[in-house]
């Protein structure tokens, strides 16, 4: 049976081949792009912590996340605790205001970071894209200096409300411009000394937030339920928490993979039910042979599926092998995707080179889908050489 | 002894609007041993009354029956394992499986009929058998490899490997020169003579008229003399 199976698919070489490339293209791809989509993850994943929520924030119990209000009055007082904690590695604290940038022309509304620069880089990676010290100057997010036409050197107003309610304004060099992967940066942060702008405000020793690097970014939530206990009137969140909607995008994503394997199963069962329904037309005549000497209705059906289940593990194992290679040499080298993304947001904090990542279940489900499918596929015209009686099969011409 | 009874068989296909009228109240007994002509016009029934008496077909009226055993209630798997258990078919254009060898299209049959046959048995069998219808040089060879006398001296082989009880043959010699369908009838009586198989076969052919122990008259689709 399976000889059989195998020497009518060599029989017409070309249009098996035909259905074999497809599914070798359909699971490299599906392989590749998981793979691919997976990097574009974990590398967001890595510059959302890196640039903004660290592994834990510690935030008031009234903080506001619009209004940014609602502040921790004595924050060393709690950075003291942490150091009872020895999965805590380091902890910093920032002061966020909402404010705005002008030029004396225009205005942009602005988030007002105010960090320490020697805690700061112990946590965060935002100096790397500065690269020029704060002293008593400001970061810019780069769609800030778009918005200005300004460059470094450059002087621009800084405007917020102070402690008491004033509105405080204050003439400030541009230090560095920050071309992040994180276009929530990008487009509306400015960096500042948080004792400079504690001054600026009339701000005593306030933060709105401690941030926290751990041992391992994975027990977040682990360390977060330690510290809840020790910190009640406190609201602790881990970075999964922070990143809430961000990693929405992810789930979005996945939906998105399951449109993606849906196309790759449609094309095998059509590519599939094509060769075969055609194998099953021109061999009509010898089905009804096959009839006549003794097969039954089940084994002429087993044949078709045996057919169908070896082009689909042919082009399961290419495709797989082909996709591992290739996504082999991305996790190695990854795509620089700077000329493909330049401003453009597309969800994901990423900017450059993105690598991608193994994922072993999607390369075993690749393995399993390709015969599955063309299992399926071979099973409707199967069925219409099953039905066809010997007589009417040997007519056939 | 009787094995295949058939009683006032009628069958009708049917394409579309039209109904043709194949055969028309047969009755027809064929007894173990035999070795027996069907002959006839083009269109006069031979091929449908062999497809019938061989369970390829059923009739649209009438009564089949194998060793007594009726065979119009029967499923069609239990139909395709009396042809398997029964039956050895030789057809007119060879019927070959054009991918598989000599050695694999007897073998098919074969693999067919005894499930739990050793590999070595097997061989023995079929090499048996393709030395028997002078074939054992090609064992490894196409079938369009082959010339038409080889090719349905293959198709004999298939039949004739699975021990069958009847030979049906429709027309074996229609495709073959007058040399070759000599030797292939002369071959198609030893074996009956030599394994008492029962053969049935339609043709027109006068050449091997004269061979049949019995020669059955068909027109319009009625026996019109035996």
């Amino acid at each position: 049976m399976w000889k059989l199976a195998f020497k009518n698919l060599l029989r017409d070489k070309r249009r098996t081949l035909l259905t074999f490339g497809i599914l070798t293209v359909a699971i490299t791809y599906y392989i590749v792009i998981t793979g691919m989509l997976g990097g574009f993850e974990e590398e967001s994943i890595r510059n959302f912590i890196a640039l903004q929520s660290s592994h834990m924030v510690i935030r008031s119990e009234d903080f506001n996340e619009e209004t940014l209000k609602g502040y921790i009055e004595n924050p060393w007082n709690i950075e003291n605790k942490l150091e009872k904690y020895p999965f805590v590695k380091a902890y910093t604290e920032r002061l966020k205001i909402v404010g705005f940038l002008d030029n004396g022309i225009d205005q942009y509304p602005v988030v007002i970071v105010g960090i320490d620069p020697k805690r700061d880089t112990t946590i965060f990676k935002t100096f790397e894209y500065a690269k020029t010290p704060l002293n008593e100057g400001i970061w810019i997010g780069a769609s800030i200096k778009k918005h200005f036409n300004v460059e470094k050197g450059d002087y621009l107003f800084l405007n917020m409300k102070g402690e008491n309610g004033v509105i405080v304004s204050r003439e400030l060099e541009i230090k560095g411009i920050l071309k992040t992967p994180d276009f929530e940066i990008n487009n509306s942060h400015v960096y500042i000394d948080i004792n400079f702008l504690r001054g600026m405000g009339n701000f005593k020793g306030e933060a709105t937030e401690i941030n926290i690097l751990t041992d391992n970014f994975n027990k977040a939530e682990i360390y977060k339920n330690k510290l809840i206990s020790a910190f009640k009137k406190l609201k602790i969140g881990s970075w999964m928490e922070e990143g809430a909607d961000f990693l929405a995008i992810s789930r979005t994503k996945n939906a998105a993979q399951g449109v993606l394997l849906f196309f790759i199963i449609l094309i095998g069962i059509i590519g599939t039910a094509n060769t075969l329904l055609i194998s099953v037309f021109e061999k009509t005549r010898e089905i009804g042979t096959l009839k006549a000497i003794g097969m039954t209705d089940g084994e002429v059906m087993k044949l078709f599926l045996s057919e169908g289940f070896l082009i689909g593990v042919a082009g399961s194992l290419s495709g797989v092998i082909i996709g591992v290679l290739i996504n082999w040499h991305l996790v190695l080298h990854g795509i620089d995707w700077s000329p493909f993304m330049k401003d453009m947001d597309i969800g994901y904090k990423v900017m450059g080179i993105v690598k991608n990542t193994w994922n072993i279940k999607s390369i075993i489900f690749a393995l399993f889908l390709g015969p599955l499918t063309t299992t399926f596929a071979s099973y409707f015209p199967s069925k219409r050489a099953m039905k066809m009686t010997p007589a009417e099969c040997l007519r056939w011409v | 002894m009787i094995v295949i009874e058939l009683k006032d068989i009628e069958k009708i296909y049917v394409s579309g609007k039209y109904r043709v009228k194949a055969l028309r109240g047969i009755d027809l007994q064929i007894s173990k041993g035999e070795f027996t002509a069907v002959v006839g016009p083009s269109g006069s029934g031979k091929t449908t009354l062999l497809n019938i008496m061989g369970c390829i077909d059923l009739p649209t009226r009438g009564s089949v029956k194998l060793h007594g055993e009726e065979l119009q209630t029967k499923k069609s798997r239990e139909l395709a394992l009396l042809r398997r258990h029964y039956f050895g078919f030789i057809f007119q254009s060879f019927n070959l499986i054009p991918v598989l060898t000599v050695y694999e299209n007897v073998e098919i049959a074969l693999k067919l009929r005894y499930k739990n046959l050793s590999k070595k048995e097997r061989e023995k069998k079929i090499l048996s058998i393709l030395q028997a219808v002078g074939l054992s040089d090609k064992r490894d060879m196409k079938p369009l490899e082959l010339s038409g006398g080889e090719q349905q001296r293959v198709s004999i082989a298939r039949a004739l490997v699975k021990d069958p009880e009847f030979v049906l043959a429709d027309e074996p010699t229609a495709n073959l020169d007058s040399e070759t369908g000599k030797s292939i009838v002369e071959l198609m009586r030893k074996l009956n003579a030599e394994k008492g198989v029962t053969f049935v076969f339609s043709t027109h052919d006068p050449l091997i008229v004269e061979h049949a122990k019995r020669i059955i008259k068909l027109r319009d689709g009625k026996i019109v003399g035996e």
